[in-house]
This record gives C-alpha cells, structure tokens and sequence, in this order.
C-alpha cells in the first residue's frame, strides 16, 4: 500500500499536561483505550507490518488493521477498516496516523485520518464528531486521572449516508 | 452571516455556567490565552477588545 497517495480527510490537534512516553502509551494500550475510547480495547502489534485491531467490549473485533509507520513516542500510522460489511470495499482504506510532539510542559497530539479517494462529508461527519470526544477523554484521563463520561447521539448522518452507499451499520 | 472556516471542539469536564465564565470573565482569560487582556460587557452590539499580553511575545 502507497501511503503517498492518503490525503488528509480529518485533523484534530488537542495538547494535554502529559509525556509524549505517557500519550503513546494510551493510544497503544487496551488498558488505557478501554478508559477513553467507549470501553474499546486497542491492541497494536508496535512495528511495521504489525496487526492493529480494536475490540468492542463484547470482545469482537470492530476495527482492524496494519501498522504502516510506528516510531514510537513519536509517530503512529496504522489502517483503521471498520469491520461493517462493504465498508472497505465502498470507501477503500481509511488511514490515522499519530503525531506527538513535544510542546513546553505539554504535548502537542495531532491525529490525521487519511483516506486515498474523496470521501463524502455526510460519512466524514462520523468521524468529526467521535475523534474530539476520544480525544478530549484521553486528555482528561491523562490530566486527572479519570476519563470523560460524555452522553453523545449516535452519528445519524454518518450512518444514514453508509446505508445509501449499500454498507450495512448495526 | 458568513460561512464557517475553521471549527474545533472539545470536551470539557465542567458545567456550561463555568465555561461560559472561563470564556468571557478577563482574568480567567488571561490565564489560559497567554496573559491576553480581553475586555467587553457582552451585550450584543458592545464592543470587544483582546490585547496581547507579555507572555505570549
């Protein structure tokens, strides 16, 4: 896969009171993912060519993938394929890659979900409205100790512009 | 009204009443906008001012 083709569909920066040791932890780490990331358990094989895959807390496997770039505490690209019926097939890959700079006595956190065709806002708006919300749980988490309990709609427009597509959603 | 260019969200673990307070109260803006002084009475038509402060130079 030529990475070079990916461009960037989403980016979301968001600087957090933490290491970029201690952030690189919790994106990798089912300990810290299930605290964040809706009960999701992250497990990531860290070199290129490893598995990505996160598990839904009934332990199937709702998003799979490959390491592409792993160059820790730094960097972070893996393909993240939704596991619904079609989804790859109709959209093609989706790539999110990591990027953690230091910045003063924070870190800068800038995540970068890449896709190598156009894509829809309609099916981008999932995306728009989850990575903050994960995001901003493993800031607080990573800053106090506890993670955010935020009460969110599920992303209609997303799943309405999929079902038009022919992918089947839960 | 003109089209949106640039938007951002986040969550915050706190009430609406003290983020409001956070985005409009000029010494918990100073705090978190790198010293910027910000001064309005927020009444709609009012003015706004944002004067950078020393830290951010």
């Amino acid at each position: 896969m030529n990475i070079d083709n990916f461009k960037p569909a989403i980016v979301y920066t968001i600087y957090i009171a933490s290491t970029p040791e201690k952030v690189w932890q919790a994106l990798t780490t089912a300990e810290f993912s299930k605290k964040y990331f809706s009960g999701f358990a992250v497990e990531a094989e860290l070199k290129a060519g490893g598995a990505f895959v996160a598990r839904a807390p009934d332990g199937s496997v709702h998003i799979s993938g490959e390491v592409i770039e792993c160059d820790p505490p730094r960097r972070l690209t893996v393909t993240w394929n939704v596991n619904w019926p079609a989804l790859v097939e109709k959209l093609g890959p989706t790539l999110v890659t990591y990027e953690i700079e230091p910045a003063g006595n924070a870190v800068k956190l800038t995540l970068i979900q890449a896709h190598d065709r156009p894509i829809d806002d309609d099916i981008l708006s999932g995306g728009r409205q989850g990575w903050p919300a994960i995001l901003s749980s493993l800031k607080s988490l990573l800053e106090t100790g506890q993670a955010l309990v935020i009460k969110m709609e599920p992303p209609q427009r997303m799943m309405a512009a999929l079902k038009k597509l022919g992918i089947r959603t839960p | 009204m003109s089209k949106p260019e640039f938007v951002y969200t986040s969550y915050i673990e706190t009430s609406p009443e003290r983020l409001w307070q956070a985005l409009t109260n000029g010494d918990f803006i100073e705090r978190y906008w790198f010293g910027h002084c910000v001064t309005s009475d927020w009444k709609v038509g009012s003015p706004y001012n944002a004067i950078e402060g020393l830290d951010g130079r």
